[in-house]
């Protein structure tokens, strides 16, 4: 297994992750704000039911204080003639006034179509009766068709969010129209509540998002640090670590396993100094993981001038496998490294070659195969490629 | 060029009941209710004149209305040179501005109905703006306001 492609395949499953946790917060925000309307208007449904419902008792409860009069004339001639009737009616009106209930009163039409207030419930604004009331929407008009309660929202009149209306019918017509005008703050109040609720949201948003960056952030240090702790510093090769961990999970069968030493490197040191010594690795390392192949063969230091390689079998063949290392090991002999100016050398190394490591019980025992048989290439002149013989193509 | 505009969509809204089915007043978010209420006053006050430059008489309005007034309307302080004077709700004349046979608006409908010297209100009621004239006191003093004013005009 190769590192890169290990790392490449979660990095892929962590985008994947991060992408979807990014389109969800994209979606919850979206949502919120499209749920917005619905949602304010289902609050406001709910904090003026009761509104509602009291108005509806009252023009009820005028309309029976009206057929209790039993009069044959015009009744609406009638109520505006008689006082104490009007002053029952306001009577009935005053209680509902709050905070949110900013009005009540009750309009009519005269004979030529002007509207006019009967009573006013109001403390503060009171207006008297007959005094001229301009309807300022449609609503006004047709409910004396409809004959149905109707709301009016504001969106031009500053003082008030909504004006609820409900028709007093005596003799089957409009008489008078109730009107309960509602407080902007309601509407402020309702604001001010989604306010909170989208703080909130935006605010879960926000910490999701922090720890997705410090998650990002780990996963990347992370991703770093096994990238120092895998890779030798001075050949840029795998190291001792990364076989540690690539040992135990490994399938064995799929590669054949060969162990390099780089011949007489001792020597290199001794007469050409230690930093010839690390030019020769790091040339021997860069030609050797050119002719290995691109995410089928690993090549991993695990010692000063040792290499271990896996190198993918084809189809259970050693073949094509073989023909690698034998490139490798035939081509070096020909190739020349600069480790000074002016200063080539010629290098040749042993390899130990266990074809079957996937046979041996583990990978250390598989090792010690190939190992050994690099001791067999070493004390038989160096410069050889020596292979466990039981099975060979 | 805004105003002028503004005036002009406010024009539109008010001519647009002329059959009393759509009582429609423009309530512009942006302007409290002493800006709204001088932008309506001013758009009267040049019609009932029957020119566009018009100076109005205040009276016993603070500096603060005064200040929003004069963004719209030409004020002055003396009733004698003012084409229209408008009285604060329930506040009398002073005695030197009387027989000057002035227009009088009133922000007081019991005003503007108890007092034949007032040809017109312009009056706040339940947070909405009402308009006013009686039919008797405009043929009086011979001023003819455009149709779209019909709707406000009562037989007073």
């Amino acid at each position: 297994m190769n590192i890169k492609f290990f790392f490449q395949q979660n990095l892929v499953l962590f985008w994947g992750f991060i992408i979807v946790l990014i389109v969800s917060i994209g979606i919850l925000y979206l949502g919120t704000l499209k749920l917005e309307k619905k949602l304010k208007s289902e609050l406001l449904a709910i904090s003026t039911e009761d509104m509602i419902a009291i108005s509806n008792n009252i023009s009820k409860k005028i309309e029976e204080i009206l057929k209790n009069q039993n009069i044959d004339n015009d009744m609406l001639d009638f109520v505006l003639d008689n006082s104490e009737l009007q002053y029952s009616f306001e009577n009935i009106l005053t209680p509902i006034i709050t905070k949110n209930i900013k009005f009540a009163y009750l309009i009519y039409k005269d004979s030529s179509g002007v509207f006019r207030y009967l009573v006013d419930g109001s403390y503060i604004d009171k207006m008297e009766t007959k005094t001229k009331f301009d309807a300022d929407s449609k609503e006004w008009f047709e409910i004396y068709n409809t004959k149905k309660p109707i709301i009016i929202k504001h969106n031009t009149i500053q003082a008030l969010s909504m004006t609820y209306l409900v028709p007093v019918i005596y003799n089957d017509n409009v008489i008078f129209v109730l009107a309960v005008d509602l407080s902007i703050d309601k509407f402020k109040d309702i604001e001010d509540v989604w306010d909170i609720v989208q703080y909130g949201v935006l605010a879960v948003i926000i910490v999701i998002l922090i720890f997705l960056c410090a998650l990002i952030f780990q996963i990347f240090r992370f991703y770093k640090m096994h990238k120092a702790v895998y890779i030798d510093k001075l050949t840029g090769a795998y190291n001792r670590n990364y076989l540690h961990d690539f040992e135990q999970v490994v399938n064995l069968n799929q590669y054949i396993l060969a162990v390099l030493d780089i011949d007489y490197f001792k020597k290199i040191n001794d007469i050409y100094g230690h930093d010839a010594g690390d030019i020769i690795l790091k040339n021997v390392t860069q030609y050797l993981q050119q002719n290995l192949r691109d995410d089928e063969d690993i090549l991993i230091r695990y010692g000063g001038e040792e290499f271990c390689l896996f190198v993918k079998k084809d189809r259970n063949h050693n073949k094509a496998s073989l023909n690698v290392l034998d490139r490798i090991f035939n081509n070096l002999q020909t190739n020349k490294f600069e480790i000074m100016p002016n200063k080539l050398i010629q290098v040749t190394v042993s390899i130990g070659v266990n074809l079957e490591p996937g046979n041996s019980e583990s990978f250390k025992d598989a090792f010690a195969i190939a190992d050994k048989l690099l001791y067999e290439a070493k004390n038989g002149g160096r410069n050889k490629i020596v292979l466990n013989a039981d099975k060979t193509d | 060029m805004a105003v002028l505009m503004k005036i002009l969509i406010l024009l539109l809204t008010l001519a647009y009941g002329i059959y009393g089915n759509n009582y429609l007043f423009l309530m512009e978010k942006e302007l409290n209710e002493i800006e709204l209420e001088s932008k309506i006053v001013a758009k009267i006050a040049q019609d009932l004149v029957g020119q566009n430059e018009v100076k109005v008489y205040l009276t016993h309005y603070n500096i603060e209305e005064q200040e929003a007034y004069k963004k719209f309307i030409n004020i002055t302080s003396h009733c004698v040179e003012a084409d229209i004077i408008f009285l604060k709700k329930n506040k009398t004349l002073d005695s030197s501005c009387e027989g000057l046979n002035k227009i009088i608006l009133t922000n007081s409908y019991q005003q503007f109905v108890e007092d034949d010297t007032i040809i017109g209100a312009f009056f706040w009621a339940k947070a909405r703006p009402n308009i006013v004239f009686s039919k008797n006191r405009l043929k009086q003093n011979n001023i003819t306001l455009p149709q779209s004013y019909n709707q406000f005009i009562e037989d007073l």
